[in-house]
């Protein structure tokens, strides 16, 4: 991927990878499916979870698999709030840049 | 490396953050190791590089704290602005891998080097308003006489113009009065002295004519000079003021 994906568009994409779970979903998945889009560090996510949590936009919770605890992320009121305006905002930006590619074959 | 070596390197890396904080990375961590399974621990630590690269990643990203959600993004008539892409401070994906692949020293240089990389655009931008700063107040002693002359002289020459255009109105109408009260006087005189009569009808005429004139040149000054002059002085206020706006 030659674009690079800002921290914006970051946030927003893991807000709405997050959010097609209702119950939530955990740290591993969520990399598997933002990498699904972009071709994104793994390394590079755990911040961005950490600062859409502290921005209570993702809220945590611990519940148990296989014998052990795990940590789930799951998208909270404010965070849907978020995500649509970054979804407005990507639908007038995708137009924008789609309509600069008119007519280049 | 095998998962236990990278979580211990990966704590004691981060044993200067408040322990909330480093409890909740190296829950992520771990949970991220158990998830991908015991097989892939060896493709997870090459995908997520060195425990030096995680910890300097979490070290900046609480370091950028003081976004918050209003100053990282401004809402201005042309959508959201992402401050974090203008400024260049939040470059997330490939640049600062390469970066970091390619010198290997230890942990601590290269968190400097992401910091003063963070950091290097803002003391610029500080050095600079404090040097405009000096320049003004020292500007000052100098520079209040000197505007205080140029803008007496503007204002004496704008006063001589006005002066000037209403001396040119007043010859005008004077002319105009007189001269036709010469002829009417002229006219009258006609039946007394015709000699005297006539001459006094031909003043009378050359001062009429003249302030014709006159008052064809102050409506020629008042439709084309006037708004020249107006629209300049609006285009030397605008500058003035576009000026000031984008030094602020």
């Amino acid at each position: 991927m030659i674009f690079n994906t800002g921290a914006a568009l970051l946030d927003a994409i893991v807000l709405a990878v997050v959010s097609k779970d209702s119950e939530g979903t955990y740290g591993y998945k969520i990399t598997q499916d933002v990498r699904e889009a972009i071709d994104v560090s793994e390394s590079t996510l755990y911040p961005v979870l950490r600062r859409l949590q502290k921005d209570n936009c993702l809220e945590v919770y611990d519940m148990e698999y296989g014998g052990r605890n795990r940590r789930y992320y799951k998208v909270t009121a404010k965070g849907m709030v978020q995500l649509k305006l970054y979804y407005e905002e990507w639908k007038s930006y995708s137009k924008k840049i789609n309509k600069m590619f008119e007519g280049v074959e | 490396m095998t998962k236990i070596e990278f979580m211990n390197q990966l704590e004691e890396l981060l044993r200067d953050l408040p322990s909330e904080e480093r409890e909740a990375a190296l829950t992520y961590y771990d949970d991220y190791f158990e998830d991908a399974g015991p097989d892939n621990t060896d493709a997870v630590i090459s995908e997520l590089g060195s425990p030096e690269r995680i910890a300097a990643f979490i070290k900046s990203d609480l370091n950028d704290n003081s976004f918050k959600d209003s100053e990282k993004f401004i809402y201005t008539e042309n959508g959201y602005k992402d401050t974090t892409i203008e400024e260049d401070r939040y470059e997330v994906v490939s640049n600062d891998y390469q970066e970091f692949e390619e010198e290997k020293s230890s942990a601590d240089s290269e968190s400097k080097t992401t910091y003063s990389k963070v950091t290097g655009k803002d003391n610029n931008n500080t050095s600079k308003i404090l040097l405009i700063i000096i320049i003004c107040i020292v500007a000052i002693p100098l520079g209040v006489p000197v505007l205080g002359t140029a803008f007496g002289l503007i204002v004496g020459i704008l006063a001589t113009i006005f002066g000037l255009f209403v001396a040119l109105v007043a010859i005008a109408g004077s002319f105009l009065i007189g001269g036709l009260v010469l002829f009417i006087a002229g006219v009258v005189q006609l039946f007394i002295t015709p000699i005297n009569g006539i001459l006094m009808c031909g003043a009378g005429l050359i001062l009429f004519g003249l302030g014709t004139l006159g008052a064809i040149l102050t409506m020629l000054v008042c439709t084309k000079v006037i708004p020249v002059m107006v629209r300049g002085i609006v285009d030397l206020c605008r500058k003035l003021f576009k000026k000031r706006g984008t030094t602020q």
